[in-house]
């Protein structure tokens, strides 16, 4: 059993959400998400973008790898690969400028996607109805989240290895909207539901409500989130 | 640009933003953190901005002043090598020697002295660029080639645009030119959101670049020493309704018993312009002093040399008629060898008739050493004119027979042209106060106290060196007793003047005029007064989609006096008409608008969103939805008209209501209407806001910051809140429309409050539409497209979005009435910006022409759109 979780990259304002690609070094085309997603699924829409570019001639595919946890963006041709802005951080590229090469793969945590090694597991209860969810909205150094007056509410526990945990916790990734995927191998398509109790959760984190570290050697960094369900959007 | 929403959206998904703060006249763009963006050009980050002690900001209407109350915005700058260079005291200062217009390049100072090319240069608010030269050469000194911003050219100024300003050597704060800025207080301030992405890094190209202006005002306090920096306030631009408009200036002065008459009609009557026939003979001989003409020369001519004089309206002072009478003979006899310049003389008529007489002459032109065959003499004939105050024109036709012995004299001969004044009317001769007589407008109204009494009344000024005349129409001006009283009496014959700011117009172009006039007239097309508020970023298209013909039949001529104010002048209407001036967002988030919004709240099919349960956010612990206590409307108005000195009185009163709950006054006034113009219009608005009295209720609601709502808007609720409750039905919560009368944001949380108002006991409606057919592709009998006017555009658009296709009746006016004789039905599918609708089906068969109108079809085959119109009766609707 191996978990998931991946930020929705939104699409509003430029940040995550371009890239650029070249096959002759000489050339380069810009293949812009035209909608907010979570990171698999842009990574997706890049690759369909680009296979679908008439000036590139190459098949693209670019997913994580949930055994080792990179990014992997990969062609049938080789390719250079500009990525834009926070895109990097995001996808765990140390440089946003990736030489020509038929297959690039991340070198760091992608901070908008955790597996693999990067992540021992999730636990959560069912989800809750409640009323008064904890409401507050704040800005800028002190959290980021908002939520609604009545929804589902649900506390997770995610295990981190400690080695990343620092750089994973400081990510944007407990500030937004979350997808999470319990286990890979074995869940079923759509969103969680009483009749869907293997789907994927979709949620807005509220706060972090602790980390611990745990285990032999401490080598596993407990963190407590609340969080909402994501509904009425 | 984004939108305020579009950046808050962003916070769901991990961002966040900080606030970045522009001030007027300083290239430093204060921020509260550096994230590695980009300078805009011309501007310097410095992340030096701490937003923890102010109040939320935003507006919310208050609707007795007609205005929104803005919120002040309250900040501290902390310490720096750059703000601490920014507020200390220039190290380069000098006078303005002469007045600086605000598309100069030169800037004049007394003494350059030490200067240098790579200098900035500042004068009052204003940055005017790094001087391109300086030169102490010159008479006074100047400071070469500077880079001002603008002239405003209608569009909104952006980040690192400010106005450029003409400025008064004379000013008291403007008289400095310095090297940095010398003072703030005043300055305009910019208030940025910028979107911060979930790494941390703001986006775009520049700092400001995918940023949204959140808030705009004027700084209003000094800056003040704070823990580890400064701290100022600024209030809003809304707020500056509220203050003086600064339009008058005042003078002393004395009562001129024998002032300028003042002419209403142009004394030679219409298409008879006082022909002169002139007659031209030569000089034979001069012999014994004696002068023998001979043969007429070129002939008996007529010149209509007042041809071109008109009197404006209002009137025309004497003086200056006579004054045109000159030039006019000027121009026309420049043209016309022989003749020389024209007089008016003026004679003292005898003791027994108290009169003044100006008599018309011109200068015989002759050499100095006339000779024989010169040009001397000429003939003359007139018609008669007289008035009350000018006695009567005296008309002598006659030629003149014999000259002085010494021609080489200026010999003025009469031309039988004669204007007796009686003195009917007196005069106030004037200094200004400001020392210079310039500033006395030219026209106007002008309050005069003298003793224990008071007059408003119009003028006419003619300006002389250091002084002024004012004369007034003896028609409409002060009775000649009211002013001799002070002659005769033991009061003093001098009087204390104050010139009144005028503005006329309808009361839409009154207020637009008054919000942007800067003296500079180019804020815009409403930038026609020397004194106005200065604010360039007007909405004005709004004031045209929210005040109707109603508004727009008040057409009025407002006296400004000192210590009037915006509120003031349109206040009490605009509270009676139920219209407010807010400042909102400009669609593309880069500009703050002055603009003109309703303050009722009535069904509508364009409201703007829908504010659901799950956009409620709780801060702070409070409740999100909050009943307000709503003062509760007048049932006894009093409108008081006032223009001058005409004051005139109308009370609508709801006497049933005023028995039963005792009496709840309001009291308005119409400046510049007299009620006769206006009464009928007033009283409609007053009765009407009877039914508002128990038709309201007034909610809070904090909402998250993302939704796109603003301050006038139009909303729709769909709430089950135990707070709301719906009067019509008694059921907890509320489905329906609101009116946000005011919004406000926490900068510490992002949090955003709303203030509405929903229906109560009764609801009011908009009527359903008549929209004429202007043109249709396709044919007749099956149209492809049916264009209607624009402003349609928002209600169709409205029907759409709640189900597509929609179903349109076609009819035509004055025809039976029947749905199945003379209405047909259209299926609509879209509707473009320019008014544009795609048919796919049609019901019935006709021959559409732009005869026909559509409407909205009867309640079943409607949609819950099209029931929001007084089309649909369910009982509840206030018709």
């Amino acid at each position: 059993m191996s978990a998931l979780i991946e930020c929705f990259l939104w699409k509003g304002l430029p940040s995550v959400d371009s890239l650029k690609i070249s096959e002759d070094g000489v050339t380069w085309y810009t293949i812009t998400k035209t909608s907010t997603q979570t990171v698999q699924q842009t990574l997706s829409a890049f690759a369909s973008a680009a296979t679908a570019e008439s000036g590139l001639s190459g098949a693209y595919s670019f997913d994580v790898n949930t055994t080792t946890g990179a990014v992997v963006l990969s062609s049938s041709v080789a390719f250079s690969v500009e990525l834009m802005r926070s895109l990097p951080a995001a996808l765990g590229f140390a440089s946003g400028v990736l030489a020509s090469s038929t297959s690039h793969t991340s070198t760091s945590t992608p901070l908008a996607v955790l597996c693999g090694p990067n992540l021992h597991g999730v636990n959560y209860d069912a989800p809750a109805p409640v009323e008064d969810v904890n409401q507050f909205a704040t800005r800028w150094g002190r959290g980021k989240s908002y939520v609604h007056a009545s929804g589902s509410q649900v506390r997770l526990e995610v295990f981190l290895p400690s080695a990343i945990a620092e750089e994973a916790i400081a990510s944007p990734m407990w500030s937004g909207r979350l997808r999470i995927i319990p286990d890979v191998e074995d869940y079923t398509t759509g969103a969680y539901s009483s009749t869907n109790l293997r789907g994927y959760l979709d949620c807005y984190v509220h706060e972090v409500t602790e980390t611990e570290q745990i285990g032999a050697g401490k080598h596993i960094t407990r963190v407590g989130l609340l969080a909402s369900l994501d509904e009425g959007y | 640009m984004a939108k305020f929403s579009e950046v808050a959206d962003a916070l769901r998904h991990g961002w966040s933003w900080l606030y970045a703060l522009e001030v007027e006249g300083c290239h430093l763009i204060f921020c509260e953190a550096d994230v590695g963006a980009s300078d805009p050009a011309g501007l310097q980050q410095s992340a030096t901005l701490k937003i923890d002690k102010s109040a939320a900001v935003g507006s919310r209407i208050d609707r007795e002043k007609g205005i929104g109350v803005g919120f002040d915005l309250t900040v501290t700058i902390m310490r720096s090598e750059d703000t601490e260079t920014i507020f200390k005291k220039p190290t380069k200062i000098a006078r303005l020697a002469s007045d600086l217009t605000h598309t100069a390049t030169t800037v004049q100072v007394e003494d350059a002295t030490g200067w240098t090319t790579s200098d900035q240069v500042f004068i009052g608010t204003e940055f005017l660029g790094t001087a391109g030269n300086v030169d102490t050469s010159s008479t006074p000194h100047e400071l070469q080639t500077v880079t001002r911003h603008g002239p405003y050219a209608g569009t909104p100024y952006h980040w690192g645009v400010w106005p450029a300003y003409k400025v008064d050597k004379r000013s008291a704060v403007a008289t400095w030119v310095t090297n940095s800025p010398l003072y703030w207080r005043g300055r305009m301030v910019r208030m940025w959101l910028v979107p911060v992405d979930q790494f941390g890094a703001a986006t775009g190209s520049h700092l400001l670049e995918n940023a949204s202006l959140a808030w705009a005002g004027h700084i209003s306090t000094d800056i003040v020493p704070a823990p580890d920096g400064w701290t100022f306030a600024a209030k809003s631009d809304d707020r500056r309704l509220e203050e003086s408009l600064a339009a008058s200036i005042s003078g002393t002065g004395k009562i001129e018993p024998n002032a300028d008459p003042f002419l209403t009609e142009y004394p030679f009557g219409s298409g008879d312009a006082f022909a002169i026939t002139l007659t031209q003979k030569s000089l034979d001989t001069i012999s014994g002093g004696a002068i023998v003409f001979g043969s007429v020369k070129d002939g008996p001519r007529t010149v209509t040399p007042f041809e071109g004089l008109t009197i404006p309206a209002g009137g025309l002072a004497l003086s200056s008629f006579m004054a045109a009478v000159v030039d006019a003979w000027d121009t026309e006899m420049s043209s016309v060898d022989h003749y020389g310049a024209f007089r008016w003389h003026k004679t003292q008529d005898s003791a027994a008739v108290p009169r003044i007489t100006y008599e018309a002459q011109v200068l015989a032109k002759a050499a100095s050493a006339a000779a024989a065959g010169d040009v001397l003499l000429m003939g003359y004939s007139a018609p008669v004119y007289s008035t009350a105050s000018i006695a009567a024109w005296t008309v002598a036709p006659g030629v003149v027979s014999a000259l002085p012995q010494y021609i080489s004299d200026e010999i003025w001969i009469p031309i039988g042209l004669k204007i007796h004044v009686t003195p009917t009317s007196m005069g106030i001769r004037v200094t200004s106060d400001t020392g210079d007589v310039s500033d006395i407008p030219t026209s106007g109204w002008v309050r005069v106290e003298f003793g224990d009494r008071e007059m408003v009344t119009k003028y006419q000024a003619t300006t002389t060196p250091g002084e002024a005349l004012l004369t007034f129409n003896p028609a409409t001006g002060p009775a000649p007793t009211a002013l001799s009283a002070s002659v005769t009496d033991e009061e003093p014959t001098e009087v204390s003047v104050e010139f009144l700011g005028l503005v006329s117009g309808s009361y839409p172009d009154m207020m637009r005029k008054v919000i942007t006039s800067s003296g500079r007239g180019n804020n815009g097309a409403y930038d026609t007064l020397t004194h106005g508020y200065d604010l360039p970023d007007l909405d004005a298209s709004t004031f045209d989609e929210v005040m109707d013909d109603g508004w727009n039949h008040l057409v009025g001529d407002v006296a400004i006096a000192a210590r009037t104010s915006f509120v003031d002048l349109f206040g009490g209407l605009m509270r009676l008409g139920r219209v407010a001036v807010v400042p909102r967002t400009s669609d593309t988030g880069q500009a703050i608008k002055l603009s003109a919004v309703r303050t009722d709240v009535y069904d509508s099919p364009d409201y703007n969103i829908t504010v659901e349960d799950y956009h409620l956010i709780r801060s702070g612990g409070a409740s999100p939805v909050r009943q307000l206590n709503r003062r509760l409307d007048p049932n006894h108005w009093t409108i008081e008209f006032e223009r001058g000195e005409d004051k005139q009185r109308l009370i609508v009163r709801d006497i049933v209501a005023a028995r039963a709950e005792g009496v709840n006054a309001g009291r308005v006034t119409a400046h510049g209407l007299r009620k006769e113009d206006a009464d009928l219009t007033l009283a409609a608005w007053a009765r009407s806001s009877f039914a508002d009295r128990h038709g309201m209720l007034a909610y809070e609601l904090d909402v998250a910051p993302w939704l796109d709502i603003q301050t006038g808007d139009l909303i729709n609720l769909n709430l089950t809140h135990w707070a709301l409750w719906n009067r019509a039905t008694g059921a907890q919560g509320y489905a329906g429309l609101a009116r946000v009368i005011g919004r406000r944001v926490a900068l510490a949380t992002g949090s955003c409050t709303l203030t509405v108002l929903i229906h109560g006991t009764f609801k009011t409606a908009t009527l359903a539409p008549s929209m004429p057919v202007t043109a249709f592709t396709g044919s007749a009998s099956d149209p492809a497209t049916v264009t209607v006017d624009q402003k349609f555009v928002a209600a169709v658009s409205a029907y759409l979005t709640a189900a597509s296709p929609v179903r349109l009746y076609a009819y035509r006016p004055g025809f039976e009435y029947s749905y199945s004789t003379t209405l047909y039905a259209y299926d609509v599918t879209e509707i473009s910006a320019a008014g544009v609708m795609t048919v796919s089906a049609t019901v019935g068969s006709f021959s559409l022409s732009s005869d026909y109108h559509l409407t909205i079809p009867p309640e079943a085959q409607g949609n819950t759109a099209q029931a929001l119109h007084t089309h649909t009766d369910d009982g509840t609707v206030w018709r």
